[in-house]
């Protein structure tokens, strides 16, 4: 995505005036002056006025607002699940800075979502200060979730195709990922907890949302996913996607600002174990990616992290790049008696067995001598 | 003779339709709404300036470019 150039940041368009949002007052939610020399007008300004949603979104937008908190994307409390769980309460002042140097800007509020890019990547109003109920795939959206969902969601891997939801059906983000998702609804989804991660509680989207077994073409397809029910839609129709390596964060002594680094990012595909089986997610085969941490993570802030084992470093992961046509799809014995797409304990390095030993697999399916052939 | 009671029957009915239509009271809208843009007739110099491309070339401060020191992928 390319930066936007300052004044491109802050055009609005000529026909903004003519819609609901520009029947308001710009002073009512930016604050400042209504004077034409932009030194008073800019007095008091306030540039984001969705930071305190409440104030200004929510007196149209009351019941969005109310939920918003419990959403993952303005919680981040997906991030202090994992982090509290690998340290020890000790560690937590020294954490808590680490995350306000490196995670906290990833929070999101109204605007980074309706009408600007995000301010992680660097603002700018999207369509002119319009308001879209939709956010954009490529401006919002994967503007943050680049790395791994962007590239594999939009086929930006050589040689691997893109989503078949995004290839043929040119299916957005949130064509799955529902308001009442994005917004911290979860009892509209069902829920009785607000989830603290996006793995926790309710398959919320499900493949199956749209696609019933029982209306499978052929008799084939219907028979091959009942037989197969154990297994998690990604581990067959997945193909490889970006693993990463040893993040470390600290703050440059040169300009003082806070930065990362990763030891590399490469493509995988694994078939683990399910580390979170619950009644929502009872597959006993789900497809696993290395995450970045690494137990020095955080030194830099004289953080430990005592617990590492307790969460695997090979985690639960549904790679956005669905075909319906894979290597996995080929034949049975493309995954029955074929040890290198399971990880296995000679895949993990050694200082991390332990931490995966909730995904690593130890026997691997027997091998089938019969291939699923043509009809 | 008939057509002129008609006709004199009808006459009566809009009359009285009429009167009923114009003192059926009129809700007030309650709902507060945010202050509303400017009038027609005052200029709104937020949007002047801000719908003006050449203005915001002109006026706009140069972000200073900031090097990434990140390394690898985020």
């Amino acid at each position: 995505m390319a930066p936007l150039e300052p004044w491109e940041k802050v055009l609005v368009d000529e026909t903004f005036a003519e819609t609901v949002h520009g029947a308001i007052a710009c002073t009512e939610c930016h604050g400042g002056q209504q004077e034409a020399s932009k030194d008073a007008a800019h007095s008091d300004l306030v540039a984001k006025p969705s930071a305190d949603p409440g104030a200004v979104c929510g007196t149209c937008h009351a019941e969005v607002v109310e939920t918003y908190p419990n959403s993952l994307h303005s919680s981040q409390e997906g991030y202090w699940t994992v982090i509290n769980a690998r340290s020890t309460p000790e560690d937590h002042p020294a954490l808590e800075e680490m995350f306000g140097n490196h995670c906290a800007s990833c929070h999101t509020d109204c605007g980074d979502c309706h009408v600007s890019q995000p301010s992680p990547v660097g603002g700018g109003l999207i369509d002119g200060h319009l308001f879209n109920a939709t956010p954009s795939l490529t401006r919002n959206c994967t503007a943050c979730h680049g790395s791994r969902v962007g590239n594999e969601y939009l086929g930006k891997h050589e040689d691997l195709k893109a989503d078949v939801h995004f290839r043929k059906g040119r299916m957005k983000c949130t064509d799955c990922h529902s308001a009442a998702e994005m917004h911290g609804d979860y009892a509209a989804l069902g829920m009785e907890e607000t989830p603290d991660h996006r793995y926790a509680g309710g398959m919320v989207p499900a493949c199956t949302d749209c696609h019933q077994v029982e209306n499978m073409s052929t008799q084939k397809n219907v028979v091959n996913h009942k037989v197969h029910g154990q297994v998690s839609c990604q581990v067959c129709h997945s193909v490889a996607y970006t693993s990463c390596d040893g993040c470390h964060v600290q703050v440059s002594e040169e300009s003082g600002k806070p930065y990362f680094s990763t030891e590399g990012a490469y493509l995988t595909f694994f078939i683990g174990q399910n580390p979170l089986k619950s009644a929502d997610r009872a597959y006993d085969y789900i497809t696993v990616r290395h995450i970045p941490v690494a137990p020095t993570s955080y030194s830099y802030y004289g953080a430990n992290q005592p617990n590492f084992d307790t969460l695997p470093t090979w985690a639960y992961a549904t790679p956005h790049n669905i075909q319906l046509q894979t290597p996995q799809t080929e034949s049975c014995d493309s995954c029955h008696g074929n040890a290198e797409i399971f990880l296995t304990a000679d895949k993990v390095s050694a200082q991390e067995r332990n931490a995966n030993q909730s995904v690593i697999i130890k026997d691997i399916p027997e091998l089938i001598m019969d291939s699923f052939g043509d009809e | 003779m008939r057509k002129h009671q008609f006709i004199m029957y009808l006459i009566v009915v809009l009359v009285l339709l009429g009167i009923s239509a114009s003192t059926t009271p009129i809700q007030e809208n309650t709902i507060e709404s945010p202050t509303v843009a400017e009038s027609e007739n005052e200029v709104d110099q937020c949007l002047a300036c801000h719908t003006d491309k050449d203005s915001l070339v002109s006026t706009a401060k140069v972000e200073e470019a900031v090097e990434s020191e990140n390394e690898g992928e985020g």
